[in-house]
């Protein structure tokens, strides 16, 4: 067998001859029976090789195990990192400027917000007690803050409840309510003070929400897409605890 | 804007399995395939926003594919001696007359699940990938060549030495 007529059979049986090229290969190979048992070597061999690649199946750990490494990676810990570095600098800047007078404190604020969303988002865990049970949730939060939230189930609506975590914003501790949606997380957490933040923004891919609720002010943030997030608001709003 | 960890969701993780498969057949073994994975899903998501959205699934066997050719030179540095590289593409023509004009064996039966996995192992690694992006990952020579970033003529002297070199461990044990 001559290579060029070995790599003519080759193409055949990968299908990359057009069609006028294939009848002539197949007219070659009713004249030479080695060509044709090439074509059949080859077509056994593809046989058992997708035969043993059926059986592949990573295991379910992977998945999670994918998740949770880029959950840790460089881009979001970079993007931190000059988030906390830019926190800082404007504070100090600020603090040197106008210490007391006009404090700019909204974005600084929002910026913490996102910093503790992204923070657990690093950790192995996203929250610190892990129930879909709000009966679960709530009480836990009730006895780490002074004021708990009520604690909705928003699963009817795609956002399963996740768990609960108290985080730490400005000095207070704060309880924080964490909803799944598809494989992203959206925090919610709950201010006792009403608290100035530009309504709706968006910090490095992290949008967040914030409206006024009975006494408390309501802050969600997540990188799930901004119309998403809209309606996860509403579902919010208009839930019955 | 979508977020980096969102493109990535979207683009890496529906071809999982896919790229578990192929890092399989490239290293030889289900726990190091795993790794690779891992390894290879960090270097996507650094360099997500490098990933045109024209053809995510190339995107990501392409990352797989590199991983898993760093981890093999770094894990099984035995092997590399056997390896004609594709520093070595001139010499992979010259000898290829010479490897097809001994008889061809045939494989006339259908190899058993471990056959087929140790003979493939045991192909230098610029053949193993060729034969495994080929036919499991079902890609065509072009996109083997843009994968693997080597001509279309080498691919198709690559995958038919490959293919004769199968035949051959795979019908001697007949």
């Amino acid at each position: 067998m001559k290579p060029e007529q070995i790599y003519e059979i080759d193409a055949y049986a990968d299908g990359e001859l057009d069609p006028m090229r294939a009848l002539a290969v197949e007219k070659l190979m009713a004249e030479k029976p080695e060509l044709r048992q090439r074509y059949e070597s080859i077509v056994n061999l593809r046989t058992s090789l997708r035969a043993a690649a059926a059986q592949d199946r990573a295991s379910d750990l992977l998945r999670p195990r994918v998740e949770r490494s880029v959950g840790r990676a460089t881009p979001l810990v970079t993007r931190w990192a000059g988030l906390a570095a830019s926190f800082l600098f404007g504070l100090i800047v600020s603090g040197a400027l106008t210490w007391g007078l006009f404090v700019p404190r909204s974005p600084a604020f929002a910026d913490m917000i996102v910093s503790a969303h992204m923070r657990s988002l690093l950790a192995e865990q996203p929250f610190d007690i892990a129930s879909s049970d709000r009966h679960t949730v709530k009480p836990w939060l009730a006895r780490k803050v002074p004021q708990s939230p009520d604690v909705i189930d928003l699963t009817q609506n795609g956002f399963p409840l996740i768990g609960g975590r108290v985080d730490v914003i400005d000095g207070e501790p704060v309880a924080t309510v964490v909803y799944g949606r598809a494989k992203h997380l959206v925090s919610l957490m709950t201010f006792a003070k009403p608290i100035r933040l530009p309504a709706d923004s968006t910090i490095a891919g992290f949008h967040i929400h914030t409206w006024p609720q009975g006494s408390l002010t309501y802050v969600a943030v997540s990188d799930i897409p901004e119309s998403e997030l809209a309606a996860f608001e509403n579902d919010v709003r208009h839930a019955n605890p | 804007m979508e977020s980096d960890r969102a493109l990535f969701t979207r683009v890496f993780l529906p071809h999982l399995q896919q790229a578990y498969r192929l890092a399989r057949w490239m290293t030889g073994s289900a726990v190091d395939a795993e790794d690779v994975v891992q390894e290879a899903s960090l270097r996507a998501f650094r360099s997500i926003r490098d990933c045109n959205g024209a053809n995510p699934r190339g995107w990501t066997l392409a990352i797989v594919r590199n991983t898993a050719n760093t981890w093999l030179t770094r894990n099984r540095r035995e092997r590399v001696p056997l390896e004609r590289g594709s520093a070595n593409d001139n010499a992979d023509d010259a000898n290829e007359d010479a490897d097809f004009e001994t008889p061809e064996t045939a494989l006339l039966r259908k190899a058993t699940v471990e056959e087929v996995r140790s003979a493939v192992d045991a192909l230098p690694v610029p053949f193993r990938e060729v034969i495994v992006l080929r036919e499991i990952e079902e890609l065509d020579y072009r996109q083997i060549a843009e994968l693997a970033g080597i001509p279309l003529g080498t691919v198709m002297s690559r995958l038919s030495r490959a293919r004769s070199m199968l035949f051959k461990a795979l019908g001697e044990q007949q």
